[in-house]
């Protein structure tokens, strides 16, 4: 009995950090159709905007200027613009490379999982200029008939001044 | 100073601009002085501090300050620092605070700034007057109509002067009293990017660069091209200041490539029947308050030296977005950017154009990349050695050229400000001689 569910943990936990490297291993070469297909319809994507705050007055909170918060649609209204060659900042494409470390099954209901993760993105310009993206992501995902399915991110920036401007997904 | 400043003046009247003002550390220096210095600078809105103790921090060029609701319920700016030892005092971007503390000697400030804890007091001298030890005021505090602008310099004009023929826009805008206002949200978006402060002042008014640089930019707005017209009122109008040529503010406007009220009303009609109502009611007030400014102009405005409203009248016009630019040193900006919106819309409404406004201009959307990219290649032209003697050229457009004949049909000379039809670097000039003629007066 124990060792069921240990080997069913393991088998999660493999078939997640696989999923996740693969997913990242998308972002990275910029292949967004694919990576649109591994998010559910009804997902919701958020990247708050970082502070530090001492007891915020948060009335106004929800209309505050957070990077993304997105939905399956505004998603690829997003794909079609990086993809569209009119946008000189992607052009020529960065080269990136990041690092998905410290995952972590947290929770788990049946075929639905609660992971979070650490990553570290490395991106460098044409000029040789490079820089860092880094942050925590608390995920939602989900098994399905076609794989692992993500139906919630939210991207938790390390910094709360970005390095450069964010053109891409994390 | 290796560069001179007269000589600097000289090109900038032909429209050249020496590249060497982008670098230069002496030239940045005065500037800190002498355009950050004096220049009225945003510094938040009301709604971001609605309660007594609220305060967020800010930057005015690289001066720290706090801005804070005292406890008369007024707005106060100070210095973010102690005044013992100079630390900087609140470390936090935003807060609610009965008094600041430094942590290093434990000097302690009201929310008016007055410094009301002085630990081993009695060690002090005799003669040590704790009421001459308060934080340093900004000089120069104005709520105009919610928005919270500060001088350091005390002898500056009010802001409402400063503004001069921009204030007209500014109200229409900005503050938008005929839809009972704006709010918004003290978290602002920030990014470092590497060039002078100075480029995006001077593309704030450019609408040369907008189709070869944001062609693709509308890509990110959900069902936009199905709202597309066709019959563009004539082309663009930049707008400085009547009074004098070298106002430096600039507004870039013209008609929206889309029907934003359809668009808005196509968006609001998912969102719920209140928010349809409120869409064809802020329409409804807008255009009766306004009849030579149609509601369905987009609009770029800078508030020289350091602010920009991007209100692109389309992607919802219940938002707008604003960037804050803080000097980083002569090739380094932080640029914040601020969502404003409606506050009568309803919450639904509002969140949706919010976030619609960062998909579009931000820099997690698909307006600020770009140009940040733009404006770090030109800041590696600036730095080329070998072209320091080869001015830039700043001299597309008739300074006066007037308006069309259709413009002015609509009503468009009778609104405040010096004009210039089509595409023009007219606005650019305006930034520059402005800038020129600040930078020599001590």
């Amino acid at each position: 009995m124990l060792l069921d569910r240990t080997m069913d943990d393991l088998i999660a936990n493999h078939e997640i950090s696989q999923f996740l490297y693969r997913e990242a291993r998308l972002l990275d070469e910029a292949d967004y159709g694919a990576w649109a297909e591994l998010l559910d319809d009804d997902i919701e994507y958020i990247a708050p905007q970082a502070e530090f705050t001492d007891r915020p007055n948060n009335a106004l909170d929800h209309i505050g200027s957070h990077h993304f918060q997105e939905n399956k649609d505004s998603i690829l209204n997003r794909i079609d613009w990086l993809s569209s060659g009119f946008s000189s900042s992607e052009t020529p494409q960065p080269i990136r490379n990041r690092i998905i470390a410290n995952i972590m099954i947290t929770s788990r209901e049946g075929d639905d999982f609660e992971v979070s993760s650490q990553f570290q993105l490395i991106q460098s310009r044409w000029d040789g200029t490079q820089v860092d993206f880094s942050g925590r992501r608390e995920d939602k995902l989900r098994r399905t008939g076609d794989g692992l399915r993500i139906f919630r991110r939210v991207i938790y920036l390390s910094t709360p001044v970005l390095p450069r401007a964010l053109t891409t997904f994390l | 100073m290796k560069i001179d400043l007269q000589e600097v003046e000289r090109k900038i009247r032909s429209g050249l601009v020496d590249q060497r003002i982008f670098h230069d550390e002496d030239i940045y220096r005065l500037e800190m002085k002498r355009i950050f210095g004096k220049g009225w600078l945003f510094l938040g809105h009301a709604s971001m501090i609605p309660d007594v103790g609220d305060y967020i921090t800010t930057y005015m060029g690289e001066t720290p300050v706090i801005v804070s609701r005292g406890n008369d319920g007024s707005v106060k700016a100070f210095i973010n620092r102690c005044s013992h030892r100079g630390l900087h005092l609140c470390p936090y971007d935003r807060g609610t605070a009965k008094r600041f503390i430094c942590p290093y000697h434990g000097w302690t400030y009201s929310l008016d700034g007055e410094l009301t804890v002085l630990p081993s007091a009695e060690s002090f001298p005799s003669d040590f007057d704790s009421a001459n030890f308060g934080l340093i005021s900004v000089p120069r505090v104005q709520d105009y109509k919610g928005f919270i602008f500060g001088n350091l310099d005390r002898g500056a004009p009010t802001f409402e002067e400063y503004l001069g023929d921009l204030k007209y826009y500014f109200d229409y805008f900005m503050v938008r009293d005929y839809v009972g206002g704006v709010v918004a949200s003290p978290i602002k978006q920030r990014v470092i990017s590497r060039h002078n402060w100075k480029i995006p002042a001077d593309n704030g008014s450019d609408n040369y660069h907008a189709t070869p640089t944001h062609g693709g930019a509308h890509g990110t707005i959900r069902r936009l091209e199905e709202f597309y017209v066709n019959d563009l009122h004539g082309t663009m109008l930049t707008i400085t200041n009547k009074a004098a040529a070298d106002a430096g503010h600039t507004v870039a406007t013209g008609r929206s490539f889309d029907n934003g009220f359809d668009y808005d009303l196509a968006m609001a009609e998912e969102l719920g029947e209140d928010c349809v109502a409120y869409i064809r009611r802020r329409y409804e007030r807008a255009r009766s308050h306004v009849t030579d400014l149609a509601p369905g102009q987009f609009c770029v405005m800078h508030v020289f030296p350091g602010m920009l409203q991007v209100d692109l009248a389309s992607v919802c016009s219940v938002g707008t977005a604003m960037e804050v630019w803080h000097p980083k040193g002569p090739t380094k900006t932080e640029t914040w950017i601020y969502t404003f919106v409606e506050k009568e819309a309803p919450p639904a409404l509002q969140e949706f154009a919010a976030k619609q406004s960062m998909r579009f201009h931000s820099v997690s959307g698909s307006i600020v990349p770009d140009d940040h990219e733009n404006w770090e290649r030109a800041d590696l032209g600036y730095s080329i050695p070998a072209t320091e003697e080869v001015p830039l050229r700043y001299v597309l457009g008739n300074d006066d050229a007037g308006l069309s004949e259709e413009w002015s049909a609509s009503g468009y000379d009778k609104v405040p400000g010096k004009m210039n039809f089509g595409i023009t670097e007219a606005g650019s000039r305006s930034v520059y001689s402005r800038w020129i003629k600040m930078m020599q007066e001590a």
